[in-house]
């Protein structure tokens, strides 16, 4: 964002200052070429009229002097003042005119006034000719400079120059600074966005517009993601209330088959076909145990009941009740704790679950038998403990790993991705490879 | 035993297959003495007119629930009571077990399972266990009364703390026993830390009870886990 600030800054001063020079110039010439605008008053300027007119000027033999009257635009006056101070020719001349001048009405009338009419003077060979235009339709002034200031004039302009580009980015900096805050905000509101937390600007400014459409959006998000909670929660209570319902008569089925497979009246036929449907009833029993806490850690509906746990006595207690449940000679599994003093916080019965489900795991994929070993130990910061469990067996199919993250298909069972999703929901990690035989990596925080 | 058939059970769920099912698998184990009950209010009357030793009560009922029946019939009864639930749910399991039941059931569940829990609450609550005294290896006796390994003539003295960790092997025998669960027998609550110690002891109680402690045949270690007592 200091970056962003820094940009905008720059773009806005340089830019500003660049405006303000090119104005500047454009301004100065356009001046010098549109300095006067007395040529629009009639057809020609002044100057131009006065000279077509001297032009125009005619002295006959007698003395007489006469000019064209028709190129004097209406409304305006010309008089000849010959050298004695008389008008000797006139056209249009107003009555407030006076027809003689003296030395000092002369000198004052080339101060471009006459009886306030604006006047123009050409020195003719044998008088004045004088250009009157009408009262009030033109202003004069004077201006007058030093030479030095000519001579100054290039280093003036560049101060000028400076001046203004300096001004120009003050301002633009002023400016700019309300933009880059105005545009803070905004990217603020994105950020959110992204999070997902509510966003809620002011829809005014230059902005206003994107503010609106951010809260919208905001608005949207948040409606989209309590639709979603809602339907979360339908689903993971759907999944609840059917096992529930399955329960039931399940245990009908169960406690009949159960008690069909024990029957001394039946054959031996008909009991190996009671004790088949005993059997396939408890795999759906667990099935329906698995899908009802997958669902509800899918969700993170599942109620926690988090304590301070010793991992190491946890992990000692799983393995010995898989031991004590008959495991077979064929297994061995070890347990390498270099973390006793460990806890970490959480839920004792379901990570049970996650640490029974992956030993399980390496037992049923090792009909042959394998040796597991189990290690956990803290990592250097302490704030960790990572426990690693192996075995030296077959390792498990691709798609097993790959599919760790998701509810599987029910080839391979929810085991693992029962064990990723309980470690996960206690803010951990669990990682999964074959490499000479099955190995998973897990860490989790530890409660210090 | 024989005293523990007599016993008056009383089964209550809305279910009537369930019932039916409870019946015939404790019918066929010896209980004559079965009621049957698919409501609340039919239980509280056979309950109130019985001397019923042992309840099982179903979670959902027509007219109420098993904790609130639970809470009726405790007015007047202390006999153990199994909650069965259909609800699998940690949350009924520990409200079941707050409230103070005796044991806890998730339908479905195996017959047998069931009736070794009523066999085995029935004789918890009304039968006193004949204390072991102790028990007999090949070649010497471990006695409990007496705190001492009998071997021959000789008669080696066992110490407080190992009597506690022989006696919490041999409730288990031939299963493993955690080091917690040793730990925490000889140490109590605070047993943290006390890991080597029990090495220790172990090392002492097979020089007492192994022909060859070095290469021990009862007192088994199972690696970074526990012990295991092989008799």
């Amino acid at each position: 964002m200091k970056n962003t600030a820094f940009k905008i800054y720059a773009c806005f001063v340089l830019s500003a200052a660049a405006i303000a020079v090119i104005l500047l110039i454009i301004n100065f010439f356009a001046l010098a070429v549109v300095a006067t605008d007395t040529e629009n008053i009639y057809e020609n300027s002044p100057r131009r009229e006065l000279n077509m007119i001297s032009d125009s000027l005619t002295v006959d033999d007698s003395g007489k002097v006469s000019a064209d009257a028709s190129l004097v635009s209406p409304d305006c006056w010309c008089i000849f003042i010959d050298e004695s101070g008389e008008v000797v020719w006139s056209c249009n001349m107003p009555e407030d005119i006076p027809t003689h001048y003296t030395v000092m009405d002369i000198a004052s009338m080339t101060r471009w006034f006459l009886n306030d009419y604006p006047v123009y003077v050409n020195t003719e060979d044998h008088g004045l000719l004088v250009l009157g235009y009408p009262k009030n339709s033109v202003g004069k002034y004077s201006t007058e400079y030093s030479m030095q200031w000519f001579s100054d004039l290039p280093w003036r302009l560049l101060t000028v120059l400076l001046i203004n580009a300096a001004l120009a980015a003050i301002i633009a900096f002023i400016i700019g600074t309300g933009l880059y805050r105005q545009l803070r905000l905004m990217v603020k509101g994105i950020i959110n966005l992204k999070e997902e937390k509510p966003v809620k600007l002011k829809e005014r400014g230059i902005f206003g517009e994107i503010a609106r459409n951010l809260n919208n959006t905001s608005a949207a998000i948040e409606r989209k993601n309590n639709l979603l909670k809602k339907r979360d929660n339908a689903r993971s209570e759907w999944v609840s209330c059917i096992s529930h319902d399955i329960r039931t008569p399940l245990s009908v089925i169960l406690g009949n088959a159960e008690a069909m497979s024990e029957n001394d009246a039946l054959n031996e036929e008909e009991r190996k076909r009671a004790d088949i449907i005993k059997r396939q009833s408890i795999k759906i029993k667990k099935l329906v145990e698995d899908l009802n806490l997958m669902s509800s850690l899918e969700y993170d509906m599942q109620p926690f009941r988090k304590k301070k746990i010793r991992l190491c006595s946890l992990i000692r207690r799983t393995v010995s009740d898989i031991i004590n449940a008959g495991l077979d000679d064929k297994y061995s599994v070890e347990f390498i704790s270099e973390c006793e003093e460990a806890f970490v916080l959480g839920d004792e019965s379901l990570l049970e679950r996650a640490f029974f489900n992956i030993i399980s795991n390496s037992i049923s994929h090792n009909k042959e038998g394998c040796s597991i070993v189990i290690k956990a130990h803290t990592n250097k910061l302490g704030n960790m403990v990572e426990i690693n469990i192996w075995d030296n067996g077959s390792g498990v199919d691709q798609d097993v790993l790959e599919n760790i993250e998701k509810i599987p298909k029910t080839k391979h069972g929810l085991g693992l991705p029962m064990a990723y999703k309980i470690i996960n929901a206690h803010g951990g990690s669990l990682h999964a490879e074959n490499n000479n035989g099955f190995r998973v990596y897990i860490t989790l925080p530890s409660d210090i | 035993m024989k005293e523990l058939l007599n016993k008056n059970i009383l089964l209550v769920d809305d279910e009537k297959e369930i019932l039916k099912l409870l019946e015939e698998s404790l019918f066929k184990e010896g209980f004559y003495h079965i009621f049957t009950a698919e409501n609340c209010s039919r239980a509280l009357k056979l309950a109130s007119q019985r001397n019923i030793a042992l309840f099982v009560l179903d979670v959902s009922l027509p007219d109420g629930n098993g904790f609130s029946l639970y809470e009726d019939i405790r007015e007047f009864s202390d006999a153990p009571v199994i909650f069965l639930t259909a609800r699998g749910e940690a949350e009924d399991r520990l409200r079941g077990l707050e409230l103070g039941a005796d044991d806890y059931i998730v339908k479905p569940f195996l017959t047998r399972e069931f009736v070794l829990r009523v066999k085995g609450l029935l004789k918890r609550t009304y039968q006193t266990e004949p204390v072991q005294s102790g028990f007999d290896l090949p070649d010497r006796r471990v006695s409990f009364e007496t705190a001492s390994v009998i071997c021959g003539d000789d008669e080696i003295r066992l110490t407080a703390k190992e009597l506690i960790l022989i006696k919490r092997l041999y409730e288990n025998k031939n299963k493993i026993v955690t080091n917690d669960d040793l730990c925490l027998a000889a140490w109590g609550d605070d047993y943290y830390g006390y890991a080597s110690t029990l090495m220790v002891h172990i090392r002492h109680i097979r020089e007492k009870l192994e022909l060859n402690p070095s290469k021990p045949s009862h007192i088994i270690t199972v690696k970074g886990i526990g012990y295991k007592l092989v008799i």
